[in-house]
């Protein structure tokens, strides 16, 4: 008892000692603004200044924050975090003797913010309990585990043929208006259709606010916002907030990975980041490499997608899944941004112009798309009947182009061309209906055991939908079964045998 | 052509000469003056000067400017550079009267701002 009253004096005499110590030594360290435009600031003095760590600059009309990026022998460039308009060269700045850091926690879902934690969605004030770094070292080798549990997209092209995994950073790829974010989207709200506990982290990086505002109307119309949180930045924000986003949205991730949950990040997009990254080091007067992006961008998005990761049970089993989204130009994947991100991600998506505009939706490319890791964390039950599906679809793919030139076709080929068309017809999905697993399951096993064959290509959709509905409405407790994921026992796929040839039955042609 | 020399390595060469010749500063300046001018860097002066003023306050020579609303009595002229702690202190002083009280010292890459103004200003961003 003796000892806990003396160690608490001693704290007590140490904190006044150090009250004194400040209040006697009043001078602080300061700089002074040498020249200021195009949102960066250089500051002469402040030799102290650690490398990204936060300066306060003192204006007329009150403090613009600003982060140290460039520590040179004699001046510091630092990039504003608000306008440049109302500070002026010869302006003080201070240490502010942290880095960045953002508030995180639950109190964030459903919320709509900046970078920096700020409400964007005029919903009051954001009080959370704790604020996480923007900036993170990724965890270590011995933290993590392999990813081994599915995140289900609700897509059935991709959750049968490119599975995603919990920890998964898997690229979405493609021209601009190929259905990118739409995949993004769809994602999100079967985490909240499926109930599957997935926190969703939206982050909009330079993203038209239309846009953003259209994406939230759609979360809540789904009932997807309560669990989700959206980093929102528009294109006439400052490059530095551009920049900041994806990490910020990560650091609120991470809170949900850290504390046993499972969090989903999807990055919309990192070519615009990529190219505030540029902006920013071009003013900072880096210099420039290929395409004039700075020598470290292939570190920029490293470290960021680093830190999605599937933990150790020993750390509680969280997860951080990322769908980063890359706009390419006419198609070309083998751009600077799109194969630095490629060679990141554990797989990608590759969204297809032609196909889109063929009506084929979502407009994913069978043979340049690929899971590196997801194939052990797929759905059992989604496994055991999608076992060849994608080869056969880049097959049928081949083949119906080479099949334009002649008719006369052995019969293989042509069954071939048959079940391939029937199958890119099934794998048709519209926007915001995410399927469920017992639909996938019972869809793909339908049309690769040929029991649709007989049905026109142009009506397999609604044979599909006799076969989902009369599968729900007859044997619901059999689905329910299904929907868990194990691999369906002969007796289920007896039925579903069964119902499928029967639901043929009224569109044969 | 030579790389160019940055202000710290000038400021600091500057400073040791000035110390050298105990604080027979003119011919220095001299040197200094017409370096700029060869190297067309006049624009650079003020920033030099204040990195030459750091590397003196580092080695014990403080130049402190002093601003405060009323003229300084001797006390706190005395208090300050007490509070200075270096080898020798010089002051400059200026009268501010819209500081409204107490007293503001830079000193090179510092600075104490115990003005009724920072005060007030303090308070109203603390509100904000």
């Amino acid at each position: 008892m003796a000892a806990d009253i003396k160690v608490t004096e001693l704290a007590h005499e140490l904190r006044k000692s150090i009250a004194n110590i400040e209040v006697a030594d009043g001078l602080e360290s300061v700089g002074t603004v040498t020249k200021i435009g195009d949102g960066v600031a250089w500051i002469h003095g402040l030799r102290s200044a650690g490398f990204s760590e936060m300066l306060e600059i003192e204006t007329k009309d009150g403090i613009v924050e600003a982060f140290a990026l460039n520590l040179m022998e004699d001046e510091i460039g630092a990039v504003l975090l608000g306008t440049d308009v109302s500070v002026s060269a010869g302006d003080t700045v201070r240490l502010k003797g942290t880095v960045l850091e953002v508030p995180v926690g639950p109190e964030l879902l459903g919320r709509v913010v900046d970078p920096l934690g700020r409400p964007l969605d005029g919903a009051g004030p954001i009080k959370t309990k704790q604020t996480g770094l923007v900036e993170r070292e990724a965890i270590g080798v011995m933290g993590r585990k392999s990813v081994h549990e599915p995140l289900m997209t609700g897509i059935m092209s991709i959750d049968s043929m490119f599975p995603v995994g919990r920890g998964q950073r898997e690229l979405i790829i493609g021209d601009r208006q190929t259905g990118k974010t739409a995949i993004a989207i769809d994602t999100m709200i079967n985490q909240a259709k499926q109930k599957t506990g997935v926190v969703n982290v939206y982050v909009a990086i330079g993203q038209k606010l239309s846009k953003i505002a259209r994406l939230v109307d759609r979360l809540k119309q789904e009932g997807v916002m309560d669990q989700t949180i959206i980093v929102a930045t528009g294109p006439s924000d400052p490059a530095s907030m551009l920049y900041l986003a994806p990490y910020a949205g990560t650091a609120m991730g991470e809170y949900f990975r850290d504390n046993k949950q499972h969090a989903l990040m999807i990055y919309d997009d990192l070519t615009k980041h990529a190219v505030a990254y540029r902006q920013m080091s071009l003013l900072l007067r880096r210099p420039p490499g290929r395409e004039a992006f700075p020598g470290d961008v292939f570190y920029l998005h490293s470290r960021l997608l680093e830190r999605s990761a599937k933990l150790s049970d020993e750390l509680g089993a969280g997860s951080l899944t990322a769908l980063p989204i890359i706009e390419t130009q006419a198609g070309d994947i083998s751009a600077y941004i799109p194969t630095n991100v490629i060679s990141i991600t554990d797989g990608q998506i590759f969204m297809e112009t032609d196909l889109f505009y063929q009506g084929i939706r979502p407009a994913i490319s069978a043979g340049l798309s690929v899971s590196r890791v997801g194939g052990a964390a797929q759905t059992k039950a989604v496994k055991s009947v999608s076992g060849h599906l994608k080869l056969g679809l880049s097959q049928f793919r081949e083949l119906a182009s080479f099949a334009q030139f002649g008719s006369d076709l052995d019969e293989e080929t042509k069954s071939q061309i048959e079940r391939g068309q029937r199958l890119t017809e099934l794998l048709k999905q519209v926007q915001y209906q995410p399927m469920s697993i017992w639909e996938q399951v019972a869809s793909i096993y339908a049309v690769t055991n040929g029991l649709f064959d007989k049905v026109s290509v142009a009506k397999i959709k609604d044979a599909q939908v006799a076969l989902l509905t009369r599968l729900w409405t007859e044997n619901k407790d059999d689905m329910r079964t299904l929907e868990k994921g194990d691999k369906p026992s002969d007796d289920v796929l007896k039925l579903l045998h069964k119902v499928a040839v029967s639901a043929a039955k009224g569109f044969e042609e | 052509m030579a790389a160019r020399l940055s202000r710290r390595k000038i400021a600091i060469f500057v400073t040791d000469k000035i110390l050298a010749s105990n604080h027979q500063a003119q011919q220095v300046l001299r040197e200094l003056a017409a370096y700029l001018v060869t190297e067309r860097r006049t624009r650079e002066l003020d920033l030099i000067v204040r990195d030459i003023e750091a590397m003196l306050a580092a080695k014990g020579t403080v130049i402190a400017d002093i601003a405060s609303a009323r003229p300084l009595d001797v006390a706190i002229r005395a208090e300050i550079t007490a509070m200075l702690a270096a080898k020798s202190v010089q002051l400059r002083e200026t009268i501010d009267e819209t500081l409204l009280g107490g007293v503001r010292i830079d000193t090179p890459g510092k600075r104490f701002d115990g003005t009724i103004r920072h005060k007030l200003n303090a308070l109203r961003a603390k509100q904000l």
